[in-house]
């Protein structure tokens, strides 16, 4: 072999992995230094990289139905041959094992033409594919699992009860992956599970062929790998999280590429664990403000009088308006108008809700950066304020986070004007998820770029001067109508606290 | 070569094709279409770019099905399932070829040496394509110059290039397909790059439309 061709094998078998690792480095360190070498190994690697334009076959449902057949057809053959061989055989040889082997393969054959007759064989046979369609469908190849798994663990392990539900469906991924356990499995399957699946099947033949082969060399290789039970427990967590985002989101992040898209998730995922931890139900949150009522009573007493004046000079809307509340929705306004001017007393008022959080919160809670505290102390300032007693809000779908959009329109229009025009900015589906979020104290990505600032401006351990205030523009009103992405305000006018109150 | 029963529980706890086939072993239909899904759009693909015709491609890639369906009793897991199936598909794609070669219906002279000079028949189809270089080419067209380049290698420089690109097959695999030796797989693998190479590099540098 002549040295020019000795070159090109070496090219070729590092650019296909195949030279030791003690060859690899010597190849790199030819690449750095011999100009013509690199040219070489480049366009050796385009022209491989061309090949990707090769166009790829697809086959349709018709193929796998004609040679089954085929198959089918071959095991009848069979069949009928030693069917006439047989009387033939027991007089030649008269023996018992040529007889059962015989047997065995007549029933081989049977076995399997039968099911071929199985009404749900193409089901049966894409089952793990079709049971698991939507969660496949929303990645492209398991180093997206690979990664988010690498980037999850270091930061945010399982709690026992999340570990516990993901080693069920975990549980349920291997026996239905394996095949002889399907037909049990689907039998024993209630009735609205089994609609269930069949939309599902729906979904994946409604699927380009070409997709349908990748999502089921999808599954292949999540269960060849060595660490399929991680990428499981990664891709059920993923597929939990997934379930609370809009469609318009999911779309975003599907088309990313793989690393940006596990980097992107992975961060996400993370942020919505930690808030977990203060999640408290309706009740939960009622306790708390029994607690924090007495100092709020005090606060309203005190300024009894500053409140009078100010309800004079409203409007007779906003009078009116006022008036219609119920007197603890009444006393959680003027609270709140009361002390949004005043980083003392938001401090105090943060320092009441800790004091009052169930004891496995507080001490969390109390390490919290400022301006977390102020979020999740206003998110459940603002659950608070309007129970108990008030029946425009359902205290059920508040904690299942289908808050009333009239309640929404109100938290929006007390957010800063930064705030609203950024979330204003967003289309429509995204704009309603952030805003929720912030509803119930989470912080959005924004939030998170902005925690420096936000913290360099807050008093040591107190919430931002003007947390609660909305500025001079905003005085003027609601969000305008008919923005690209803006929620449905209607009546916000009315629904804004009065002016002025100090 | 009999498989020592270490290698077949090693395969049987790696592959999961292998276990699979395992099931049809012992008659299992649905294992069967199962494996079928997986592996029908590669095999038809594989074998179009093997043979040149796509009709032709199908029934050979239903004839390695039928073959797998009727080895099924003698299947002893000895490499990975896709290892083994691209075997008997090497075997039937051979055997297809070698019997259109006899009957003349497509031009399979192979080369043996890198020379692109040695084969007219990829000049003249790029000549017919009238895709000449000296233009910027869309992506149809770069993708009807690149199966032109593939379709110039040899039988076998195919087969190593399509099992090592598409299939993901390591030098090893390939030649227990191929019944060579890794080091034989090494050289026809590097010739054939050099020879695609030689064929596409005038269009890779003029670049390609998207």
């Amino acid at each position: 072999m002549n040295p020019s061709q000795q070159q090109l094998e070496r090219i070729v078998a590092y650019l296909d992995g195949e030279l030791p690792a003690e060859e690899s480095a010597q190849v790199e360190q030819q690449l750095a230094a011999d100009e013509q070498f690199r040219q070489q190994l480049q366009g050796a690697e385009r022209a491989w990289a061309a090949l990707d334009q090769l166009p790829m076959a697809s086959v349709a449902d018709e193929f796998s139905r004609t040679t089954m057949d085929m198959v089918v057809d071959a095991a009848r053959r069979k069949v009928e041959a030693k069917t006439i061989a047989l009387p033939i055989q027991r007089r030649q040889r008269g023996t018992a094992i040529a007889l059962l082997a015989t047997m065995a393969v007549l029933l081989g054959a049977v076995v399997f033409r039968v099911a071929w007759q199985n009404p749900n064989r193409r089901l049966l046979a894409d089952l793990p594919v079709v049971q698991h369609v939507d969660i496949y469908s929303q990645f492209r190849s398991v180093e997206f699992l690979q990664e988010l798994d690498r980037r999850l663990s270091e930061a945010a392990p399982l709690d026992s009860a999340e570990g516990e539900q993901l080693q069920a469906k975990l549980a349920e991924f291997q026996f239905v992956s394996a095949v002889d356990n399907r037909e049990d499995w689907l039998e024993s399957l209630p009735a609205d599970d089994k609609v269930s699946l069949r939309a599902k099947f729906n979904r994946f033949h409604e699927l380009s062929i070409e997709r349908q082969s990748e999502l089921r060399e999808l599954h292949r290789q999540i269960e060849a790998a060595d660490n399929r039970g991680l990428l499981l427990r990664t891709m059920f967590r993923y597929q939990q999280w997934l379930n609370g985002l809009p469609q318009s989101k999911q779309f975003e992040y599907r088309n990313l590429p793989t690393s940006d898209h596990a980097r992107g998730v992975a961060s996400e995922m993370k942020q919505a664990a930690s808030e977990h931890r203060f999640e408290m139900t309706a009740e939960q949150i009622q306790d708390v403000f029994r607690h924090v009522r007495p100092h709020i009573q005090k606060v309203v007493r005190k300024k009894q009088k500053v409140f009078d004046q100010n309800l004079s000079k409203m409007s007779p809307r906003e009078r009116r308006h006022f008036q219609s509340l119920s007197k603890h929705e009444q006393a959680m306004r003027s609270y709140q108008l009361a002390i949004k001017d005043s980083p003392e007393q938001m401090r105090e008022f943060i320092d009441v809700i800790a004091e009052a959080l169930p004891s496995e919160m507080r001490d969390t809670f109390r390490q919290l950066p400022p301006w977390e505290k102020f979020n999740l102390s206003r998110s459940w300032f603002w659950r608070a304020r309007s129970q108990p007693g008030n029946d425009r809000r359902s205290v059920a779908h508040r904690h299942s986070g289908n808050i009333p959009e009239q309640e929404l329109a109100d938290f929006f229009v007390e957010l800063e004007t930064d705030e609203k025009e950024r979330l204003l900015a967003l289309p429509r589906e995204e704009m309603q998820r952030q805003l929720k979020r912030k509803y119930f104290g989470r912080g959005s990505r924004h939030d998170r770029l902005r925690r420096s600032d936000w913290d360099s401006r807050l008093p040591p351990g107190g919430p931002r001067p003007d947390g609660w205030r909305r500025d001079r523009r905003d005085q003027s009103g609601p969000p305008p109508r008919g923005l690209r992405g803006g929620p449905r305000f209607d009546g916000e006018l009315d629904r804004r606290p009065p002016r002025g109150v100090e | 070569m009999a498989i020592s029963d270490s290698t077949a529980q090693r395969y049987t706890a790696q592959d999961p094709d292998v276990r699979l086939m395992l099931q049809v072993r012992d008659d299992n239909a649905a294992a069967f279409e199962e494996l079928m899904q997986r592996y029908q759009s590669r095999l038809v693909s594989l074998m179009t770019h093997l043979v040149g015709r796509r009709d032709m491609a199908e029934d050979l890639a239903q004839d390695v099905f039928l073959r797998i369906y009727r080895a099924r009793k003698r299947y002893v897991p000895g490499s990975k399932f896709s290892t083994w199936m691209y075997t008997i598909a090497n075997n039937v794609a051979s055997n297809a070829l070698r019997g259109l070669a006899r009957r003349k219906e497509v031009n399979l002279v192979g080369r043996e040496s890198g020379e692109l000079g040695g084969n007219p028949l990829a000049a003249k189809a790029l000549a017919a394509s009238g895709l000449m270089p000296t233009r910027l080419l869309d992506k149809a067209e770069l993708s009807e110059v690149v199966k032109i380049a593939v379709s110039a290698l040899n039988e076998r420089q195919r087969m190593a290039v399509l099992l090592n690109k598409f299939e993901h097959l390591s030098y090893e695999e390939i030649a227990e397909v191929m019944q060579q030796s890794p080091s034989a797989i090494k050289s026809l693998l590097s010739r054939a790059r050099a020879n695609l190479r030689e064929v596409l590099e005038p269009y890779l540098e003029q670049g390609a439309k998207v």
